[in-house]
């Protein structure tokens, strides 16, 4: 094995430049070495102006997501020698706008993620006294759901996401289902009504790539389906008997 | 009070490519798996113009039986039963990304869910053809 | 609270039409396609094809056939033109002209269905 690798990094200064342009630099090909590893030492050692987002370096963040030779990855969970001989090129997430080399803004991520109340929701007016009781059956409803650690990789794998940025999205729509499927929660109807709507579920054509590249097994697809699913039974049930309650 | 900044966000806007679906084997299996609806419409097409014969009498039956033999036609047909065919493949693969069905309280695999699918399409085949041949 | 939108509707029909054309379109176009115009087969005569399109059960099976095929062709090319040709500003006019002309081809298959 070679002793050094060649790492090509998507470097944009929002000051100078009007796109985005690779920089290539020799990184030693360590056999436990992530990716990260190698952003951090051309950083360290290289280049301290590269600009990037890491934190836990053990893929539970989310932060440090990024495209790996045109593919999302959390560059913490992605070894280097995965690539050798190289070159590999590391770019920003897709379909999100670029504020400096590999950092993008979240901005619209974070706002997808509160428009789908994603909190427990009780219509019957009482304040709990004590925990809710749930089995473990319940919680395997809906717990593969729960799993998602917002690093938006399934955003920039999404085609729709990128052709019609008001699509809520993968990650957003499978946290909905996630409060949904909760036993405790009753909001299901309030979610339908903010999501059954032409960018929210109906949007998703399932291409599948989003569950592709989730590094936490999400399946946000599956979740949209199942919502597309309760979105029809529910709508049937109002257009066949309309005198139901919610 | 206003506090003047000289920082003004200037982020690059990514656009995706027009030809994005050729940028990935996954997006190129989807279109191609969408476009097969484009197949489904020609020969569903091509049962009418078939019941629009049989209504004409035995004379428009025959021709259209004659229409069908065409090296053009045939042609189409011939792709058009690869598309269904990667239409029902792909149809069938996908009814366990939708739901995830229980039995007996454990979830049901993908490839359990699958199953009944495929087992239905065959016998479903079967049972027209016999129809059609004995016919 | 935005009013839901009436995409189920169609979505339903989309579904079961995959359903429909997957198991019942490959058997269809092997027969009628490609077995029977180049001989491995003989062709049904008229009278038993006409006897077998008499057939209660077979008119039905023309009418479900077209009618959810031709839903699901419709709504399928809709959104592919959505994501192909990225012209999602004209969705609504194309859901007109798309389920017209869907409309349109089951009205002939269920005339068909009872007329002969």
């Amino acid at each position: 094995m070679a002793d050094t690798i060649t790492v090509e990094v998507a470097r944009f200064s929002p000051d100078s430049d009007s796109a985005p342009h690779y920089q290539s630099y020799q990184v030693p090909l360590r056999k436990d070495w992530m990716i990260l590893d190698a952003l951090n030492y051309i950083k360290d050692h290289l280049d301290g102006s590269l600009t990037f987002r890491w934190s836990c370096r053990m893929g539970i963040c989310g932060s440090c997501g990024m495209t790996v030779n045109g593919r999302e990855r959390l560059t913490c969970e992605t070894l280097l020698t995965e690539f050798a001989p190289g070159p590999v090129r590391v770019g920003a997430l897709r379909n999100f706008p670029i504020a400096r080399d590999l950092v993008v803004d979240m901005s619209d991520f974070m706002e997808k993620l509160s428009m789908v109340k994603p909190w427990i929701v009780r219509k019957d007016g009482t304040e709990p006294v004590r925990e809710f009781i749930q089995t473990p059956e319940q919680l395997d409803n809906f717990k593969q759901y729960s799993l998602c650690i917002n690093c938006m990789l399934c955003y920039s794998a999404c085609p729709v996401y990128g052709i019609d940025p008001h699509f809520t999205g993968p990650a957003a729509l499978a946290l909905a289902e996630r409060y949904n499927l909760d036993s405790r929660d009753q909001g299901a109807g309030d979610r339908l009504d903010i999501l059954s709507q032409h960018d929210g579920i109906w949007d998703c054509t399932v291409i599948g790539e989003c569950s592709e590249v989730c590094p936490k097994h999400v399946d946000p697809s599956l979740a949209i389906q199942e919502f597309k699913l309760a979105a029809t039974k529910e709508w049937y049930k109002s257009f066949l008997m309309p005198w139901g309650g919610k | 009070m206003a506090v003047y900044s000289e920082f003004e966000p200037k982020p690059y806007r990514q656009q995706i490519a027009n030809l994005w679906w050729l940028e990935r084997m996954n997006y190129l299996k989807f279109i191609l798996r969408e476009f097969s609806s484009i197949f489904v419409a020609y020969f569903l097409l091509v049962t009418l113009c078939m019941l629009s014969a049989m209504a004409g009498g035995r004379e428009s039956y025959l021709a259209f039986r004659q229409w069908m033999a065409s090296p053009l036609i045939l042609l189409l047909n011939v792709i058009t039963l690869a598309f269904m065919v990667f239409h029902a493949y792909t149809w069938t693969l996908l009814v366990p990304r939708a739901m995830l069905p229980r039995w007996h309280g454990k979830a049901l695999t993908e490839k359990q869910t699958a199953l009944p699918g495929f087992v239905a399409w065959g016998l479903v085949s079967l049972i027209v053809a016999i129809i059609v041949i004995a016919a | 609270m935005a009013k839901r939108s009436n995409e189920p509707a169609v979505w339903f029909l989309f579904g079961l039409g995959g359903f429909v054309t997957a198991y019942l379109l490959p058997i269809n176009i092997l027969l009628f396609g490609i077995l029977f115009p180049i001989g491995v087969f003989s062709w049904p005569g008229y009278r038993p094809m006409l006897h077998l399109l008499e057939n209660p059960l077979t008119r039905l099976y023309i009418i479900v056939l077209c009618f959810f095929g031709f839903f699901h062709a419709a709504h399928r090319i809709r959104l592919t033109l959505n994501d192909f040709l990225r012209i999602k500003h004209l969705n609504e006019a194309m859901g007109y002209i798309l389920y017209g002309l869907a409309g349109l081809g089951s009205l002939v298959a269920f005339y068909y269905a009872i007329v002969i």
